[in-house]
């Protein structure tokens, strides 16, 4: 007898050990025995995904305090410091209930971006459209009386984006756009800006004439 | 499998159940050839599962298959369990349910005892070898962490123990 004729008795033997019944007890309600005797398990924080994320953005928030806030201010899309500087702006835009950091950081980096050349024509379209969704939503959140600043912010950003169309043309086409949109929103603004005006004119006439009365 | 395994880490029970349906019958058999007592071989098997969800968090997929993680925990209850008692006698363990059909169990019971046999002359860490390897179709690579043994001295071992199973097989089949 040899190797192959045991191993293939074995494999014969390999039937009746599959074939060998368990108690029903264990076939009916096993499962749910085990079941009903699990604890519940807590949902560890120390998952790596989680907890490799987190220390990155906390090497990331490290990192950038101690290279100078100066240069987290400066970053711009696909800069290693730009994550930085947008957790920041939203932290800064919870705090103050204010996103005209945005606005302006939005702005700015557009600016940045057109004088650094072609090679960043994808970074400042993506840019130059949160620009203007930042405007729009701005300009939702406004209260009356912070219009008009509001306005000559705009202004000078126009100012700035005329400039800088002059000394590239290749992105012309992008920050027309969005000169083209600001222009927009500071002439709703304004509208807005009349017509509550125009409402608080009629309630204080109204106001008048019920003393009157 | 591993969606299973990372659900069931989280503490989902549904995912458990189903590692459970596909793998306690394997585990029962494998007990209960090691072990060779019914009633015993339930409570362990269920003992198994339950060390399982307590450990399953630190199971690494890339250190080794779920199947042999589970073997391992089976296997070192069976290695407690054989310090606390003596093996039970063979015409002990074998007891048929009196409700259950008696001519289809007679045959099961025949089948289990020729198994039985066939290992009776081995150590028990070499009927779990066989059993392992034979009946559950295991790797070498998962039996050697099972058995914590490297694969080359386990392959040798394989070879001496079907060298001890030649006689008895020859006779019996």
């Amino acid at each position: 007898m040899n190797f192959e004729d045991i191993e293939q008795k074995l494999n014969n033997l390999k039937a009746d050990y599959q074939a060998t019944k368990l108690p029903r007890d264990l076939e009916e309600k096993g499962l749910w025995e085990v079941l009903g005797k699990l604890e519940e398990r807590k949902v560890r924080f120390s998952r790596r995904p989680f907890w490799f994320a987190s220390a990155t953005l906390l090497m990331i928030i490290v990192f950038g305090l101690l290279a100078g806030w100066k240069k987290v201010e400066a970053a711009l899309p696909g800069d290693s410091l730009y994550p930085v500087k947008r957790f920041s702006e939203e932290i800064v835009s919870k705090v103050s209930k204010d996103s005209q950091i945005k606005v302006e950081n939005r702005a700015k980096e557009v600016v940045d971006l057109v004088e650094k050349g072609e090679e960043n024509e994808k970074a400042l379209k993506e840019t130059a459209k949160e620009y203007e969704e930042e405007i729009k939503s701005a300009k939702e959140k406004l209260k009356s009386e912070k219009r008009q600043e509001f306005n000559k912010k705009l202004e000078r950003h126009q100012e700035e984006f005329k400039k800088v169309i002059k000394k590239s043309s290749s992105s012309n086409k992008q920050v027309e756009e969005i000169i083209e949109a600001n222009k927009k929103i500071r002439e709703e603004n304004e509208e807005n800006k009349e017509r509550e005006e125009e409402k608080k004119e009629e309630e204080r006439e109204n106001s008048k004439s019920s003393e009157k009365d | 499998m591993e969606k299973l395994i990372t659900r069931a880490q989280q503490g989902e029970k549904d995912a458990f159940g189903e590692i459970y349906l596909l793998f306690y019958k394997k585990v029962w058999r494998f007990i209960y050839f090691s072990f060779w007592d019914k009633e015993q071989t339930s409570d362990l098997t269920q003992n198994t599962f339950i060390k399982l969800w307590k450990s399953l968090p630190s199971f690494n997929v890339e250190r080794g298959s779920l199947q042999a993680y589970i073997f391992t925990i089976a296997r070192n209850l069976i290695i407690d369990e054989s310090r606390k008692k003596k093996e039970s006698l063979l015409d002990e363990a074998l007891e048929i349910p009196s409700k259950e059909n008696l001519e289809e169990d007679l045959d099961r019971k025949e089948a289990a005892e020729r198994v039985q046999k066939a290992l009776a002359n081995l150590e028990p860490e070499e009927k779990q070898i066989i059993i392992l390897r034979y009946f559950e179709d295991l790797a070498f690579a998962d039996i050697s962490k099972i058995l914590k043994t490297k694969e080359g001295a386990l392959r040798v071992r394989v070879h001496r123990i079907l060298e001890k199973l030649k006689e008895e097989l020859k006779n019996e089949f």
